[in-house]
């Protein structure tokens, strides 16, 4: 009986260790891997076959079925430009330039916000994401988002965010092209700041 | 203190063993879960399922795109390879192929294509065909996996010609082995 007590421990022991193992290998997995654009965080080549098991276990977590390089590469924030969380109980503006008219010439793009869950926010007007093709550019062919859990009278684009939590945008870029690879660091992309309700 | 120390460098260890375990086989445990939730396991060398975009709704797979319509086939081609046919739309699509650890191998979309129509046989490591035609031959790592078709629908106006080259799509079994 002492002895299957003491495997007992040893084992809850060794789960233990691997569960610390698992915590304190995230961020040193998105510090090693994550290529940082402002607020921006991406995977080069997230469904690449030459993928550490890291990248496929963050795969399966946060898509299952993602592209590989050259055909498409992901960007995620989860953070304003102060740096804070985006929360759902706050309103924001996503402002950029469009990005198929940088240097750089991308099939197609999408913006689409996320809940915590990683799942679509609930919304009537079903507006989940604007793409290169249905988004609203100003004169200047620029463009405003304004995500919030209501809309706004100035803003023409608008994405439903959740009353309450957090949540997250995805910009997806298809066929960007070998620069745009190269240069995921430096890339135009857009910026999240938070603006009065 | 000897036994001490090395007691806890085998469970530190042991640990690292567990956790290097628990991730190399976690996409195992989701795939497992889509599966269930799709019904892949019952719908094997065949279309699996159409999707309309994305919507609140959408569970199965995180983070879906509701700028894209897919549509996935589930494939084992151990003893037979798979033809995939379909016409592909002016509009961007791609179809994608996935080995049975969820690893991305080939992808081609309608640039790819000639003629506007898709032709490509599936074949596995052990199932070569002795001849193919007006063809492109994948060969697939695994056994088994999964066939992810995406179309850009854009500013929405062409959903139901969409919808269409969906209802197309053929993933059967080639006999001619």
């Amino acid at each position: 009986m002492i002895i299957i007590r003491k495997y007992i421990i040893y084992a809850l022991l060794i789960i233990g260790i691997a569960v610390a193992f698992t915590y304190l290998s995230v961020p040193i997995y998105k510090n090693i891997v994550f290529v940082k654009n402002d607020i921006w965080s991406s995977v080069p080549s997230l469904g690449d076959p030459k993928r550490s098991i890291y990248t496929r276990a963050y795969v399966a977590t946060y898509g299952l079925f993602a592209l590989s390089k050259p055909e498409s590469v992901y960007f995620s924030a989860d953070h304003d430009i102060s740096e804070d969380s985006l929360d759902g109980s706050l309103c924001y503006i996503l402002s950029g330039n469009d990005i198929q008219s940088a240097s750089v010439s991308p099939r197609w793009w999408s913006l689409t916000v996320y809940d915590d869950d990683g799942y679509l926010v609930e919304s009537s007007e079903k507006q989940y994401s604007y793409n290169s093709e249905n988004i609203i550019y100003n004169s200047t062919g620029n463009f405003e988002v304004y995500l919030a859990d209501r809309p706004t009278g100035n803003i023409q684009n608008w994405i439903k965010t959740p009353t309450d939590g957090l949540f997250s945008v995805v910009l997806r870029v298809y066929q960007p092209g070998e620069e745009f690879f190269s240069n995921l660091k430096r890339v135009d992309l857009p910026i999240i700041e938070k603006v009065d309700c | 203190m000897k036994s001490y120390l090395k007691k806890s460098l085998v469970l530190i260890l042991f640990g690292f063993i567990l956790h290097i375990l628990f991730i190399s086989y976690f996409h195992v445990g989701m795939l497992w879960v889509f599966d269930r939730e799709t019904g892949a396991n019952d719908s094997v060398n065949t279309v699996l399922l159409h999707t309309d975009t994305a919507t609140s709704d959408t569970r199965g797979l995180k983070r879906p795109s509701s700028d894209v319509m897919y549509s996935i086939c589930t494939y084992d081609v151990k003893y037979k390879p798979l033809i995939i046919t379909t016409p592909i739309p002016d509009s961007y699509w791609s179809i994608s192929f996935y080995s049975k650890n969820t690893d991305n191998y080939v992808t081609l979309n309608d640039l790819d294509i000639e003629n506007k129509y898709l032709k490509v046989y599936l074949v596995g490591i052990n199932s070569q065909p002795k001849k193919v035609s007006n063809g492109t031959v994948v060969v697939s790592p695994s056994d088994t996996g999964y066939i992810l078709i995406r179309m850009f629908v854009g500013n929405g106006e062409n959903l139901q010609q969409l919808k269409d080259f969906q209802e197309s799509l053929s993933c059967i079994e080639y006999n001619d082995i």
